[in-house]
């Protein structure tokens, strides 16, 4: 699976790390059903520590993309890769709303004005 | 269920069921001479030291063959079928017959096991290459895929883009269900049988349950190839030392079979990781052996190993130097 992440100094490592993989869900190079390396692996491809990945695999785990099960590993969720798209972009536009000074309503009127 | 050949029910069916019916037939066949406790196990010197009640042995043996047959018809079932577990399984079969004639010659008309027939060195290489023998009989019954043939190479260079503040990582892996069966099968009976033979069918089988999978890695460093599901021993190849990368298809008796292989003595040297036919990822180096390691879906990684050597796609055909 191939991994690309954006180094910018702005974003925590561990939030590159799972957008990383939500776009490799969502390009297809990730599989649903489909075991995600090792925290271990990846870490050490990766250069960083291991925890590092943990976090980010967590990170996709409460966000319903992934499960982590004991024994079997991390396994990417069926029907993530329909979901992870539109929930990094909501992320997004919550995250750079917030920082706009926009209201949760003003960026439901400003969804529903687009899709309209 | 599609419809079987008749060599299929031959090589995986009838022939090891037979086997497994001689397995429980030759004792049988001698039962009123054989002493109530048999001895059933020598030491290196051929001197009888275990011993089992008659009817407990001849259970365990029993389900023995049964379950390596069953090892071998459920991945037949599953489409897994290959020569070389069907090799496996007649040569771990004939081992069992031989060593069962054995201890049925050892112990024949004898009052007690205690003073059972010492076990030379000759009947137990007579044993093992029956083994031998049946295992040969199982790789030409098999009308599973032999793994003979030659490679195929795509005929373009696979790049990627990238883009200037972004970076890549590529992880890849290969696994091969008839390999891990084959080697539980071998570590399983060796343990069993509990004596030098089984020792080696052990360590045989650890060997190949080692080189079941294999994990690959492509970072801006270079290559990382490892063994093993965990990876280990894993060996990293830098970037520099690295020309371009291709994928291809591997059949393993190409590289001479499984495992760890080394093929071309001056020209075309090339080290290779084979845990199963199909596609692999080839290191083309300039200085030393090429590196093919079999790997899932390894477009990704040559693309990416491409771009990162910035080898262009059109330096194709046959230089790929840049």
């Amino acid at each position: 699976m191939l991994l690309r992440l954006n180094f910018d100094d702005a974003t925590p490592l561990y939030s590159q790390i799972a957008a990383a993989i939500n776009r490799s869900i969502r390009d297809g190079e990730i599989k649903e059903g489909e075991n995600l390396p090792t925290a271990r692996e990846l870490a050490k491809v990766l250069d960083v520590n291991m925890h590092t990945v943990l976090r980010a695999y967590s990170e996709l785990a409460d966000s319903g993309v992934i499960d982590m099960r004991r024994g079997r590993g991390s396994v990417v969720r069926e029907g993530a890769s329909s979901k992870t798209s539109v929930l990094l972009l909501v992320a997004r536009l919550v995250e750079e709303g917030r920082r706009q000074g926009f209201s949760a309503t003003e960026l439901g009127a400003l969804v529903e004005k687009e899709m309209s | 269920m599609r419809s079987r050949s008749m060599r299929w029910w031959i090589a995986e069916v009838s022939v090891p069921l037979g086997l497994v019916a001689v397995l429980v037939a030759l004792p049988f066949a001698f039962w009123d001479r054989l002493p109530e406790s048999l001895a059933r196990h020598w030491d290196l010197s051929g001197v009888p030291n275990g011993w089992s009640p008659r009817t407990g042995f001849v259970v365990i043996i029993a389900v023995l063959g049964f379950l390596i047959w069953s090892a071998l018809i459920s991945a037949g079932l599953r489409g897994m079928a290959s020569k070389a577990l069907t090799s496996v399984v007649y040569f771990v079969l004939g081992i069992l017959v031989g060593a069962t004639a054995l201890t049925v010659w050892a112990n024949v008309d004898l009052r007690s096991g205690e003073v059972a027939q010492e076990v030379g060195f000759l009947p137990v290489m007579a044993m093992i290459l029956g083994g031998v023998f049946f295992g040969a009989l199982g790789w030409f019954l098999s009308a599973a895929e032999s793994g003979f043939g030659t490679e195929t190479v795509g005929d373009q260079v696979l790049t990627m883009q990238l883009d200037p503040d972004e970076s890549a990582v590529w992880l890849g892996r290969a696994h091969s269900v008839v390999l891990t069966l084959a080697a539980g099968i071998l570590a399983g009976t060796g343990v069993v049988l509990h004596d030098a033979v089984g020792a080696v069918l052990l360590v045989v089988g650890v060997l190949m349950f080692w080189f079941s999978a294999a994990r690959v890695s492509v970072s801006a460093t270079g290559v990382t190839i490892g063994a093993s599901p965990w990876g280990w021993p894993a060996k990293h190849v830098a970037l520099s030392e690295i020309s371009w990368a291709e994928s291809l298809e591997v059949e393993p008796l190409a590289y001479g079979g499984w495992g760890l292989r080394f093929r071309g003595l001056r020209e075309n040297k090339t080290a290779a990781l084979i845990v199963r036919k199909g596609p692999a990822l080839r290191l083309v180096r300039a200085d030393k052996a090429d590196i093919v390691v079999t790997v899932d879906s390894p477009d990704g990684g040559v693309a990416l190993l491409n771009t990162l050597l910035g080898v262009r796609p059109k330096a194709a055909t046959n230089e790929g130097e840049e």
